[in-house]
This record gives structure tokens, sequence and C-alpha cells, in this order.
């Protein structure tokens, strides 16, 4: 047998695995973890949104306030005043106290409590889009594996597909399939949507964004599939799901933890446009969409109703993508050669 | 003789290329055309030719890694060429790959630990412990250690990575074991100890091995016999030293005078034979024997008439209208 010489690589421990590699490298990564902590903590806030309308606000932000009166002052004031023009024509809902208590951000056009509703809606808008990014992911990886791998028929059948998908502009899809199911949800025997379920939204925001994800996994897994360690394994005998797990999926993954924060983003903003146009989050619940959609008429007077969602939207979209950019650093080998 | 190992009888490889929708915008490639040759039992062939001459598509073949187009493949005595599922995973046991690229051959997301055990756990060789035992055995015979186990492949050097590819193709102690260029990526001092590791393993196991080089002077280090291959063909197949001793082919002959002298006195005397010209495209071969173009002993018949491959009174066999240094009478 000939030697090896020892070098000092032989010495040194083993390398961490992959993606203790890329934490590691993550946690390095200043802005990437300020947009983590800001994502959990607004997702934290949102949990809160019960707590805080029964302890701070002390209002059912779901009912509206008409005739009711809040301390503001020392003196009562009413939360649907006469507006301030010179006939005293119209209403004009209660503005922002800028403190904790009830009526911190103002009230809406039925009297109802901005900032309770700012966390109720916060919690619809992320849970549409993370479940929509998950709907879209897994479909997206699933279609695109199995037209990478096994191309031929399979790979025509799924392109079809998702071109015919794709060939829709997203906004005219999305606002066309809830204009339609909006009304009576999806009945398609075991499978049920109601109409005012968050699923809904979720199901439509998801799947328009599949063609988006699944056309590059579909290239990156025709990439593997011709790659040497592929063929070394088929050379091996392994069976192709052996295959797809250890050789395809883990790749496939990392490239798919670099999409998620880009594609909940997109979905948070797609929500958004659907709510402000009535047919996303039906009311009496709220997301950040609909809170816009009740502020728009009071833009003028009480423009704090739709600037808080909005700062909000803007804000969370910012930290997700910065975390995207994070992630790719971290789990892209080529981006330690581009520095 | 007995019945060889390995029978690759008129064995070709075509592939069409372009975008048309219609046969007329395509056209055929012969990657390799009618090859045929023999591998003894424990035997090294070794199969020299430039890059682009059809040698990884011939190995990637007989691996069937790609399905060849026409021609048949024996593999002790079972026709394997149209083999499929089970039967096809069986006879992969035997038939192992050893690859060009150790950057490229190993999945960067795996433990040395998994990618040399993942053959025995394939096949069902052995409970969790014997595999790992076999592991530790596999690693220690192709010369690294057992700390190496849990390393990532881009914790290794390019020859230790080549090793990590031996001990795999080793794992399931083929009978054949394709070798595609398995030392050209590699530093030269790092090729002859892969070259004397790839020697000492045939000869302790027996393992027959077409060994694909595109350089005669590693070649003849390891091979028994030699065949050169141009433009998809076979033109000359014979033993090692017979070959490089006297090249009947005018390409091997060219081939030959390329490899380095390392005698200065020696170098100095010898003349070079520097082929004009490159290779001509598969694409589009050149009419009558492929290399005429290019061959300096040719003549009108090379232009018009493919040479057959033909075996000499010697025991070798060439495919050239005016072999050289041969009696054509012989």
């Amino acid at each position: 047998m000939s030697e090896v010489s020892a070098t000092e690589r032989d010495i040194a421990p083993p390398a961490p695995g992959y993606w203790a590699m890329a934490g590691r490298k993550l946690l390095r990564d200043r802005a990437a973890m300020i947009s983590l902590a800001v994502l959990v903590i607004i997702a934290l806030l949102c949990a809160a949104a019960p707590w805080y309308a029964a302890h701070i606000a002390h209002t059912n932000p779901f009912r509206s306030n008409l005739s009711g009166t809040v301390m503001r002052h020392g003196k009562p004031v009413e939360v649907l005043g006469a507006a301030n023009n010179p006939l005293h024509l119209g209403i004009e809902p209660i503005g922002p106290s800028w403190r904790l208590g009830p009526y911190m951000l103002g009230a809406d056009q039925q009297g109802r409590d901005v900032a309770a509703r700012l966390l109720y809606g916060g919690g619809n808008s992320l849970i549409i889009s993370f479940a929509a990014a998950a709907v879209c992911l897994v479909l997206a990886a699933i279609t695109g594996i199995l037209a990478g791998f096994f191309g031929g028929w399979v790979d025509r059948v799924i392109s079809w597909l998702l071109d015919a998908l794709w060939a829709f502009p997203v906004f005219l899809l999305a606002i066309s399939l809830s204009v339609v199911l909006i009304a009576h949800g999806i009945d398609l025997g075991l499978f049920r949507l109601d109409a005012s379920s968050l699923a809904l939204p979720i199901t439509i925001i998801g799947v328009i964004y599949v063609p988006y994800v699944a056309r590059p996994v579909r290239g990156l897994v025709m990439g593997l599939r011709q790659s040497d360690y592929v063929l070394a394994a088929i050379g091996i005998g392994a069976p192709a799901w052996r295959i797809l797990w250890f050789d395809i999926l883990p790749n496939v993954i990392s490239a798919l933890v670099v999409f998620a924060p880009l594609i909940i983003a997109l979905d948070l903003l797609t929500e958004a446009a659907l709510s402000f146009l009535s047919i996303g989050v039906q009311p009496p619940a709220a997301s950040w969409g609909t809170i816009i959609h009740d502020g728009e008429s009071l833009i003028y007077t009480r423009p704090m109703v739709a600037i808080a969602p909005g700062l909000a939207i803007v804000i969370t979209v910012l930290a997700l993508n910065i975390l995207g950019d994070g992630l790719r650093d971290a789990l892209d080998p080529r981006a330690k050669l581009r520095n | 003789m007995s019945t060889p190992l390995l029978t690759i009888d008129r064995l070709s490889k075509t592939y069409t290329t372009g975008s048309g929708l219609t046969r007329a915008g395509k056209s055929l490639i012969r990657a390799v055309d009618d090859v045929s040759f023999t591998i003894a039992d424990g035997e090294t062939l070794g199969l020299v030719g430039e890059s682009g001459c059809g040698k990884s598509t011939l190995g990637r073949c007989v691996t069937r890694l790609l399905d060849v187009s026409s021609g048949r493949i024996t593999l002790a005595g079972t026709d394997i060429t149209r083999q499929r599922g089970a039967a096809l995973r069986a006879t992969r046991a035997d038939l192992q790959m050893i690859f060009q690229d150790p950057y490229a051959s190993l999945n960067p997301r795996r433990r040395v630990r998994d990618i040399v055990a993942e053959p025995l756990i394939v096949h069902r060789r052995g409970n969790r412990a014997t595999v790992s035992d076999s592991v530790r055995r596999l690693i220690a015979d192709v010369g690294l250690r057992p700390e190496h186990l849990d390393r990532f492949p881009h914790e290794f050097s390019g020859g230790q990575r080549q090793r990590v590819g031996i001990a795999r193709a080793l794992a399931l102690a083929p009978r054949l074991i394709v070798a595609d260029e398995p030392v050209s990526a590699l530093d030269v001092s790092v090729q002859a100890q892969i070259i004397n590791l790839l020697t000492d393993l045939k000869r302790d196991r027996g393992i027959a091995m077409l060994f694909i080089a595109h350089d005669l002077g590693v070649v003849r280090q390891i091979a028994d016999r030699v065949a050169v291959m141009y433009l998809g063909h076979i033109v000359e197949i014979g033993a090692t030293e017979q070959i490089l001793a006297a090249a009947a082919h005018p390409y091997t002959e060219a081939l030959i005078s390329a490899v380095p002298v390392a005698d200065p006195a020696r170098a100095k005397q010898r003349h070079r034979i520097v082929l004009a010209g490159d290779p001509p495209s598969p694409a589009n071969p050149p009419s009558g024997c492929p290399f005429h173009p290019r061959c300096r002993y040719a003549t009108d018949i090379c232009k018009t008439a493919m040479p057959a491959l033909r075996e000499m009174a010697d025991g070798r066999s060439v495919a050239c209208h005016h072999p050289v240094g041969i009696d054509q009478a012989a």
C-alpha cells in the first residue's frame, strides 16, 4: 500500500456538517440576525393580540362602537365624534393617543381600536403568507423534482401544467380565482374549503407562485441528474428513492430555504393586495390588507389607520428580504468566493 | 483461451443533435462506432485516445450508465446490453466505475463513511456492524486512515478523494472496474501513487480493468494490453510492450512519440511526430479512414475505403491500409 503523508489537515478535527456550517455563517451575519429578531418580535406581538385587546385596549376589536366614549386627558371623548369642519358634517373617528391604552392608534370608521385590529390582522397576514409559502414550496419541490429527475413524459406533462399557470399574470389569476371562489368556497367532495376560512386565500396564493419556484428546482435537479456523483450512485445500483433522498433532496432543500423568505414576502404582499380589494380575508376578520382598505376613506383625516398596517407590511417584507439574502450567503458555497 | 470476462461486440453509440423539429435539422454523431474487444479475467486493457474520441462514452456504455445504440455487451457469459431493473442492479455489483473528477464524483453533503458504505447498504451486504467493519477495511486498503471516515470530501486533497472513489468501487468486490481517466485530474506526483495503488489492488484481488487514459505513459504502467481509439473507432489493439515498442498504426506512432522521455540523451535523438490540425468532428467524419487528413502515409485508397481492423502476424490488430513497419504480405 502506498503511504499518505501526514499533513496538518489530517490532525484537524472533522468539519461540522453542512447545515451546522450554514448556521454558523448565518449567526455571524448581523443584518440577517436583526431581521430575524424583528420578524420574531412582530410574530410575538401578533400572537399577543387577544391579550392586548383584553388588558390594554379594553375593547372588542371585532364589534363596532358607534356611540361609545373614552377618557382622553381626563375628559370623556366620543369615539366617533362630529367631523372637524365648519358645518360639522359627517363623523370623524378618534385619533391616536400615542400611549399604551385604549385607541392608541385611534379608531376606524366603525369605532374599532386600530391598534388591536393591527395585531389581529397581522396574525392573519402572517399565518396566510407562511402557510401559502409552505403550500407553494412543497408543491414546487414535488413537481420540480419529479419533472427534473424522471424527465420524459413526466417532465412534459408537469412543464405543460406549470407553463399554463405561468401564462397568467399573477394578480389577474389571484383576483379571478378569489372572485370566483370567495362566494361559495371550494367543494371537491373530500377537499372542502369554506369561503370564510383562511385556507381559501392560503390555497390560492400558494398555488399561483408554484411555477416561479418549480422551474428553478426542475433546472437544479436536471443538472444534478447529470452530475458525476449521481451517476456514481446509479453505477452502484442505488434505487431511485435513495438517489432522490441522499443526492437530490439535500440540494433542493437548501435552494428552498433560500426561496422561503422571498416567497413569504411575496405572499404577504399578494394577501394584502387581495384583502385590500375585499377578496382576501373576509370581515369581520382582519388582515393588514383589510385595515388599509378600512383606512382608505379616512386617509385625509385619520391617515394612521392606513399607514400603520402599511408600515407593518413594509417592515416585515424588508426583514424577510434581508433574511433571504443572509440565508443565500450562508447556504451558497460559492458565496465564499465572491467576498 | 477460455471465455473472456467482458466481450464487446460491434458496439455503437450515436447521438442526435440539433434543435430542428424535423429530421432534416438534426445531425447524427457517432461517438462510438462499431467497436469490438474483449477483456479476460484479471486483465487490464488500457484504452487511449485524445479528448473527444469517444473513450469515456465507451466506458459509460460498458458500465450501462449510457444505453448503447447497437451492438452487444457480454459480462461473464451474460448479455447485459438491455438489462433493466433488478437484473441490472445485480450486474452493477460486478461492474464498478472510477470517475475522472474526484471533486465531482463524491456527494459533497455526505461523509466518507456513508459514501463508502452506500454500495454495501444498497446491495444488502451485511448488517450495520459488518458494514462498518468493511468500510474501515476498505478505507485502510486504499491508504486512508480511520479518522478520515467522518470527513467530508471537501476536506481532502484530489488524490485522497480519488482513494475514496476507489474504496467505493471496491466495496462490492466487482469483477471488472472501468476507470475513466482516474489520474488525469491529479498532480503528477499523486498520479504515480494512485497508479501504484490500482496496480496493487488489481493484482491482489484479480480484478479486471478497463483503464481509460489520454496518455500512453500512464497506460504503460498498468495495462496488459492497449487499445487505441480515434474518432469512435479502435485503430490498433495489442499487447502493451508490443505496441509501445513499435506502433503499427500511424496514429499510435504519433501518440508514442508524444510520451515524454526522461533521459535527456535519448530525448534529443528521438524525433517527435507532430500531428497537423485538430481531430475532425464526429458529426462530420472524413470519408474513408477517419485518420487520413492528418496521416503522413495517406494514399488515395485511404480517402475512399475505411480500413477494417485486421489481425497481424504478431498478434496485434490494426485498422490501417499502410501499417507502419509491418510487411503487407504478413
